[in-house]
């Protein structure tokens, strides 16, 4: 499973739905209750259920994903006292269970603030997930009243929305960025709340970018299989000629650009995004030009040939420089710098690779 | 090894004047953009900077600046499309 699924946001574009009281049942991850001054807090274990890692997946495959969330409000964790620390967390529940995983052994409090369903780093960045959020959640939960003297743990990767020195300011308690993985608590918390830098540098590991493809592939088989479907009854209806081997080249260059060139990211020649799905898709178009015996069959050939590599390199450049927005390095200024080069070119490039094959359809090079 | 994105295009900027010395930014940034050099902090690999913002929120001395925004070439897409100002993640 991804360590990274706080960081990367592989959603941008969906409105979102956030429907207020839809929480996910407490009963199916919480252990009991134990008193406090505040009243009964729910005890969550630090151990996942089958049903939560279900969740997890539900979450990767885009299943649901935008309405996953917990409620917000302060549960512990093993067998918390006043002094036990406090582990701010957002209510998606993916950051809450992965949060809680790493908590095994550790007596403490997790405080659940409102992030609308969004993991911490996007919540972060959008501001939604700030100190303000956190100390709504302190005081609605009545935290004053729970602990004393604790500290207040913030995920590293809410720092870009949480200024711990207003955390302190608003919640009076002492607050310190925690490290960007849950894992590393325990080590983090023997060492006297020190990270080290390898707990405070985020990676992209081959894992987590595998993780991420299936939000690269399934919205566009939202569009790709109707439209395949719809050809392909054109073509039955012989109303036009179905493209089959076209079509299916298509596909290999969409998932070029979706899956190969996230997962072989560092790799690949180039350091921007489309640049890498370019040389994939064009390989790819080569290599189907040379399978489909275009270069052995004259000047038409040839302008197929070179339609196919057009085509399929713009389409799995465009699929990569999408993945930007999963990947945990690039800057808006970047991208910014990025589409404005690419995108004029990945238009010229699809449009010449149309041309090129509607000459040929025309009688061009026979 | 560590990832690189485009060179020569992050908008931080550090003003070493105003610096504490406090490491809060060392903290903070997932990139390890950021090196303390007798006290002071520094940054290391401007390359490396995501515009994630973590370090200008923290720094209690008001000492870094940095245009933050997402990284994400659909959100740009949308945003442009919609012809709003600002690329959206989402809620």
């Amino acid at each position: 499973m991804s360590e990274n699924e706080t960081v990367e946001c592989g959603c941008c574009g969906g409105a979102g739905r956030n429907e207020p009281d839809r929480f996910e049942d407490e009963k199916r991850f919480t252990s009991g209750t134990i008193d406090t001054p505040a009243g009964p807090v729910p005890v969550v274990p630090a151990e996942l259920s089958r049903r939560d890692r279900w969740g997890f997946w539900k979450v990767r495959l885009g299943i649901f994903r935008m309405s996953y969330k917990v409620r917000p409000g302060l549960y512990a964790v093993g067998r918390p006292g006043p002094g036990s620390p406090v582990f701010a967390s957002a209510n998606y529940k993916a950051s809450f269970d992965r949060l809680r995983q790493g908590l095994a052994g550790v007596d403490g409090w997790i405080l659940v603030a409102d992030t609308r369903g969004i993991n911490v780093w996007c919540a972060a960045g959008k501001h939604t997930f700030s100190a303000a959020a956190i100390w709504k959640a302190a005081e609605e939960a009545r935290l004053a009243s729970v602990v004393s003297g604790a500290t207040l743990v913030l995920p590293q990767l809410s720092a870009p929305g949480v200024s711990a020195r207003d955390a302190e300011a608003l919640t009076g308690l002492r607050a310190v960025f925690g490290p960007v993985r849950a894992a590393d608590i325990p080590s983090f918390l023997a060492a006297g709340m020190t990270a080290t830098p390898e707990m405070r540098r985020v990676t992209f590991p081959i894992g987590a970018r595998v993780a991420l493809t299936p939000m690269e592939v399934l919205p566009g088989l939202r569009w790709g299989i109707p439209v395949t479907l719809a050809l392909a009854a054109l073509g039955w209806l012989r109303v036009v000629p179905f493209p089959g081997r076209f079509l299916a080249g298509f596909a290999v260059a969409f998932l070029a650009g979706s899956v190969l060139a996230p997962v072989l990211l560092p790799w690949i020649p180039g350091r921007a995004f489309s640049l890498k799905g370019a040389l994939l898709g064009g390989a790819w178009g080569l290599l189907f030009s040379l399978l489909r015996g275009s270069f052995a069959a004259g000047t038409a050939g040839w302008l197929e040939a070179g339609a196919a590599i057009l085509i399929f390199a713009a389409t799995a450049a465009f699929l990569a420089i999408l993945f930007t927005g999963s990947s945990t390095f690039t800057s808006m200024t970047g991208v910014q710098r990025e589409m404005a080069r690419a995108v004029p070119l990945m238009i010229a490039a699809a449009a010449a690779g149309v041309a090129l094959q509607a000459a040929v359809w025309l009688g061009l090079g026979r | 090894m560590p990832f690189q994105y485009l060179r020569n295009i992050a908008t931080l900027e550090l003003d070493a004047t105003r610096c504490t010395g406090c490491g809060m930014c060392l903290d903070v940034c997932p990139h390890a953009v950021f090196r303390q050099t007798n006290g002071t902090a520094e940054i290391a690999d401007r390359d490396a900077c995501m515009e994630c913002g973590a370090c200008a929120l923290n720094c209690p001395a008001g000492a870094i600046e940095v245009r933050p925004g997402v990284g994400c070439a659909a959100a740009l897409l949308a945003a442009k499309l919609k012809k709003s100002d600002a690329p959206c993640c989402g809620p």
